[in-house]
């Protein structure tokens, strides 16, 4: 038996947050948390004056990049917690924030650092996501990504899957820089799914497609094409759908790790070791199958050609492809190794990948991405 | 070996311990676990032929199993306990349910702290497909 867990609504059209009115009244809410951060605030204010002027709306726009849990438990006291609904419209950082004040507010005596998949959450509040990256998945995901002082935690609970999702690709940034790091990190949810060692017939099928919307779309989304930002804000949510039902793997807990050690953002930190997992898991002939199949797919003929492939996709989006390229020197790599490879074989998502990871490998694959 | 051990049996839970202090993919991913673990089955009365025992209990550190028994003593406590039915305990070994999803779905019950031991689900991983590699003779 598998447990598959979608967002139970989500609407695709780009500048439909300016008649979203009806949707929120058809599911009788009246009164909305909106939960953002402040450059957000400035792009979809105007948009969405009309809309919130139909509503009971207090906004807090004080969202940082990598929240940090301390943070989450303060803010969490002060807001007002008699809504009946929570909107997150930002990033992955901004949503994750959304689920952890959620729980806060719900269960204000729980520790977020316990939030895990086997218990049950019941909330009263309805999260609605509206993802302005292409993307975390988070919108569609039953995970948080959160900092615990100077390491990355991974929670995960079915029941912080968002209720709604509004994709308007109409929101989401021009900046280069983030079109590049969020749709990496879309592209690695996608393989990561594949891979999973819970993977499914059905986690494939969307992680396949992602693969292949954003090999043929990010770069022309990163030049301004609005088609190509449709199909990426689209398949960022499709990739979320799949990591949510099978899991994330092994670049992760990698990523997690060196991106909370050296302050790396999570789409670049993760995108550095993608083509290392790729490797290191066809040693499992399953996985093999599979990579050579999305290798097909793209039009390579065997998997050496598409991690080539993805270097050369990573080097016309702006994606450090080596570790050296972000400026961090071979000796401090080897000076904080131990704790990257401990954070690493720590991480949640390790228990995803198909092949057994020990801390030999890690060290390994640390080296090699240098 | 050949010759098929039934699960469970003083046996089957002693070469269990022998292989997961072999297993090179064990010794790797349970590195940094040091607690104690009941392994429980229920649903045992609906089977035609009475087990031997319900539970037995692994003492794991660092990778390796350093000992096993038998638990007979019910309130016997230990800082982790996986409960299943034994129909799902043969579906886990026998591959058919990935643990990480017997735990989420429900079909396999965790005590313990279940965030410490979600960090620890590759050692899972690597503990079933030890449990794999013994010749397994069930119960009906």
């Amino acid at each position: 038996m598998s447990i598959f867990q979608f967002p139970r609504k989500i609407i695709f059209q780009r500048d439909i947050l300016e008649d979203i009115t009806p949707t929120l009244k058809d599911e009788k809410i009246s009164s909305i948390l909106v939960i953002t951060d402040k450059i957000v605030r400035g792009k979809v204010e105007k948009k969405l004056s009309s809309v919130l002027k139909n509503f009971d709306v207090i906004v807090y726009d004080d969202v940082n990049p990598e929240p940090e849990i301390k943070q989450i438990e303060e803010v969490s006291k002060s807001l007002r917690s008699n809504v009946d609904a929570i909107m997150a419209m930002g990033g992955g950082s901004v949503i994750d924030f959304a689920k952890s004040v959620l729980i806060k507010m719900t269960y204000p005596d729980k520790d977020l650092r316990d939030v895990n998949p086997f218990e049950k959450l019941d909330f009263r509040i309805k999260l609605i996501a509206v993802p302005t990256t292409s993307g975390t998945g988070s919108d569609a995901s039953f995970g948080i990504v959160l900092t615990d002082g100077d390491r990355k935690l991974a929670l995960a609970n079915y029941n912080l899957v968002p209720e709604i999702v509004i994709l308007d690709s109409s929101v989401t940034p021009d900046s280069a820089k983030i079109i590049s790091a969020t749709g990496v990190d879309a592209l690695v949810h996608s393989f990561e799914a594949i891979a999973s060692n819970t993977s499914t017939i059905l986690t494939d099928a969307l992680a396949e497609k992602s693969i292949e919307i954003i090999f043929h779309n990010l770069e022309k989304s990163i030049k301004g094409n609005e088609e190509s930002r449709d199909l990426m804000h689209l398949s960022a949510t499709m990739a979320g759908i799949a990591f949510s039902n099978s899991g994330t793997a092994l670049a992760h807990a990698l990523g997690h790790s060196f991106g909370s050690t050296f302050h790396i953002v999570h789409g670049i930190s993760v995108g550095l070791f993608l083509t290392h997992t790729i490797e290191f898991n066809s040693r499992d002939e399953a996985i093999k199958s599979k990579y050579e199949k999305i290798a097909r797919m793209l039009g390579f003929s065997d998997i050496s050609s598409l991690i080539e492939g993805i270097i050369f996709l990573y080097r016309k989006i702006g994606q450090p492809v080596r570790i050296r390229e972000l400026g961090i020197q071979e000796r401090d790599l080897n000076a904080k190794m131990e704790e990257l490879v401990s954070k690493a074989m720590m991480d949640s998502e390790i228990a995803f990948n198909p092949v057994i990871a020990g801390e030999d490998d890690l060290r390994k694959i640390f080296t090699d991405a240098f | 070996m050949s010759e098929k051990l039934l699960f469970p049996s003083d046996e089957w839970v002693n070469e269990y311990c022998k292989r997961l202090k072999e297993s090179s993919d064990y010794n790797k991913a349970g590195k940094g676990w040091k607690e104690p673990i009941i392994f429980r089955m229920t649903e045992i009365e609906n089977l035609k032929q009475k087990p031997p025992f319900d539970s037995f209990i692994l003492y794991l550190s660092d990778g390796i199993c350093e000992k096993c028994s038998v638990v007979t003593d019910p309130n016997m406590e230990a800082p982790y306990k996986l409960t299943a039915t034994y129909s799902n305990w043969k579906k886990i070994i026998d591959g058919k349910i990935n643990p990480t999803q017997a735990m989420l779905t429900g079909q396999m019950k965790v005590e313990g702290n279940v965030a410490h031991l979600l960090r620890y689900a590759s050692a899972a991983i690597a503990m079933v497909k030890v449990a794999q590699s013994i010749p397994t003779q069930y119960l009906e």
